[in-house]
């Protein structure tokens, strides 16, 4: 029997979509965001010209659109962005002025006077300010998941040649960004893996895009078999749709180990059931990357893997 | 005066008013926005159940709210869900809250909340239970992490932030409704009513977590949302509150309290009194007390129990030490 299921959630992300392009976050919301137009384009192989029209002149783009005058600076969203675009128009004209404000877009800990703090004075959360990413917004520390994003957004324009020593140097400092801000036991949260001594849990989205950027690595680093073992033992009955659909996109990008390809189809099955009334999820994000999860299931695209 | 004592008199002017707004105490420059008295009700409750709603309707009653078709905003605070934790603001007594509003006529209540660090809105939503109640009792959720966007100018500049982007579901509210948990915090020493409204900055902008407030400094943070966004009233979950080393590693204290004000700075020095710590030792809640609401017990009215005539401090990290009114 066919599964509709995907072709419903992106029927339904159509419906949703604002009369002059892109989505909101939100079901009724009227301002455009980056991150769910980002993903809906990728889902519904949309037209991708929103972007290009809503890039700023520096390269970057906002995370979401406020329509009221004042609008805020580009930041994190930019890496999503790029992914569309890669995805879904690699000759876009935007393309290099994106990467090149990526590349210069940094946590503030990689100021030697931040690194410093960090080391000497400022101690009770531990990670290595050595090892910088990027942040959410301009100005503050960087943190896993702008970071996996930036790592992904620029390892996809490798591929199309438009990185050089710069992108590469960041790719390699932030993957290392990464493994620094692991949690104990593997897999990721939002970048705090022990403060005040005590170790946090991982968090399963976390997990699954930092997962996604450190596709180069191998299975047998110890991390990164803790943190896949850790999403799969994660994601047993995840009440969480946004959470299982990030999940099933880095287990899909891993399928070339065979446990991780059983738990697949599992974990597919339990996201379909989620997905059963999709018109109550009223957040157009989750809805993408649902639809985006059951399709590499299905048809085996996926638009994080780098091999695609 | 000639023209060059006017201008020199123009320039010191000038020159004061810049040293005002850069040396002055940020308390002196914000509005004084103290009521005359504030309103507190300690509530006794034994425990998370249905009894929540007829508890948490007559605490209401006390108030003599007029809340007739207005929109109410209940904002719990949702962290992450911990199996066996008390980490959130339990569920019954969200639940318990929507019914005691529309019982008392308001038009409409909405839950809303943005979680600090998970960005899986629904999944804390749905661990903590929260997700039952909205179905049960068919309320309406905002994710504030994601919902669109209004830049208001801060009311107070403790931090240089100057304005906020905060959810337009916050700001369109008749009536903001801080639920806090009662928890020790392991940066700003507790967590109240006032530290809750950091779950009204939308993650979108400022991130997960909301970075640009750590760098803004926490407690300068907590009062610049607080003196933009000031809750309209509090309810506050101490039933099962937190020690220790809060807001998620810390130990389950069974306080049995509920409490309910009109004031988020006469709760939260309330709750804090309540945790056998001294408030006016907390600098946001110092701070808070010089503008924003009413710190001393003399300018807060106990409208339910009386506050209890013995208190063990809760514990605290070592750096909170100084806030225990009773050192073992």
């Amino acid at each position: 029997m066919q599964n509709h299921i995907p072709s419903r959630l992106r029927q339904l992300l159509l419906e949703r979509a604002l009369e002059d392009g892109g989505w909101p976050y939100t079901m009724g919301g009227r301002q455009r965001a980056t991150e769910p137009t980002a993903l809906a384009i990728l889902a519904c192989a949309s037209r991708y010209d929103v972007l290009s029209r809503t890039q700023n002149a520096d390269g970057s783009w906002v995370p979401v659109h406020s329509g009221a005058g004042a609008e805020l600076p580009g930041g994190w969203a930019t890496s999503l962005a790029m992914i569309a675009l890669l995805r879904t128009h690699p000759t876009d004209p935007g393309l290099p002025r994106a990467l090149k404000w990526l590349c210069a877009a940094r946590g503030i800990e990689s100021h030697w006077l931040w690194r410093w703090k960090f080391k000497l004075a400022d101690t009770q959360a531990a990670f290595n300010p050595d090892k910088f990413g990027w942040s959410w917004a301009l100005g503050t520390a960087s943190w896993v998941i702008p970071t996996a994003f930036a790592v992904i957004a620029l390892r996809l324009g490798r591929q199309q040649g438009l990185t050089g020593p710069r992108a590469e140097n960041r790719m390699l400092v932030g993957s290392e960004m990464l493994v620094d801000r692991a949690c104990p036991g593997g897999g990721w949260n939002a970048g705090n893996s022990r403060v005040f001594g005590v170790a946090l849990e991982p968090h399963i989205d976390a997990t699954a895009i930092a997962l996604l950027a450190l596709q180069e690595r191998e299975r047998n680093e110890v991390l990164i078999t803790q943190s896949l073992d850790q999403l799969v033992a994660g994601t047993r009955d995840c009440l969480g749709a946004s959470s299982l659909a990030w999940a099933l996109l880095a287990l899909h990008a891993w399928r070339r180990y065979r446990h991780i390809s059983r738990e697949l189809a599992r974990r597919g099955g339990e996201l379909e059931r989620l997905m059963r009334t999709p018109e109550r999820i009223a957040d157009n994000a989750t809805l993408a990357v649902c639809a985006l999860a059951l399709d590499a299931l299905a048809n085996d695209r996926n638009p994080f893997e780098e091999k695609q | 005066m000639n023209r060059r004592r006017f201008a020199g008199a123009a320039a010191g002017l000038a020159g004061g008013a810049v040293l005002l707004k850069t040396q002055a105490p940020p308390s002196w420059l914000a509005n004084d926005r103290r009521p005359a008295r504030s309103r507190v009700a300690i509530i006794t409750a034994a425990a998370y159940s249905e009894k929540l709603d007829e508890i948490i309707c007559e605490g209401l009653r006390l108030f003599d709210l007029h809340l007739r078709g207005k929109t109410v905003l209940l904002k719990p605070n949702l962290v992450e869900y911990i199996p066996g934790v008390d980490v959130n603001t339990n569920s019954w007594l969200v639940g318990a809250a929507a019914e005691a509003f529309l019982r008392l006529g308001a038009g409409k209540v909405i839950v809303g909340e943005g979680p600090g660090h998970q960005r899986d809105t629904q999944l804390v939503v749905t661990e903590s239970n929260i997700e039952r109640q909205l179905t049960d009792r068919r309320l309406a959720f905002v994710d504030l992490n994601r919902d669109d966007l209004v830049q208001v100018k801060t009311r107070s500049s403790y931090t240089s932030l100057g304005a906020l982007w905060l959810p337009q579901s916050v700001v369109g509210a008749d009536v903001v409704v801080s639920m806090p948990k009662v928890k020790t915090h392991h940066w700003a020493g507790v967590t109240l009513s006032m530290k809750n409204m950091f779950g009204i900055i939308p993650g979108a902008v400022y991130g997960w977590p909301k970075n640009v407030l750590h760098w803004h400094g926490i407690e300068r943070s907590i009062l610049d949302i607080c003196s933009t966004m000031r809750p309209h009233f509090v309810i506050a979950d101490g039933i099962v509150a937190m020690e220790g080393n809060g807001p998620l590693h810390g130990t389950g204290r069974t306080l049995n309290k509920i409490v309910l004000s009109d004031d988020p700075v006469a709760a939260d020095f309330t709750c804090t009194r309540l945790m056998g710590l001294l408030p006016e030792k907390i600098y946001h809640l110092e701070h808070a007390a010089r503008f924003l609401g009413n710190g001393a017990a003399e300018a807060i009215q106990l409208l339910g129990e009386e506050m209890p005539e013995r208190i063990e401090s809760f514990a605290v990290l070592p750096q909170f030490e100084h806030l225990r009114s009773q050192i073992p």
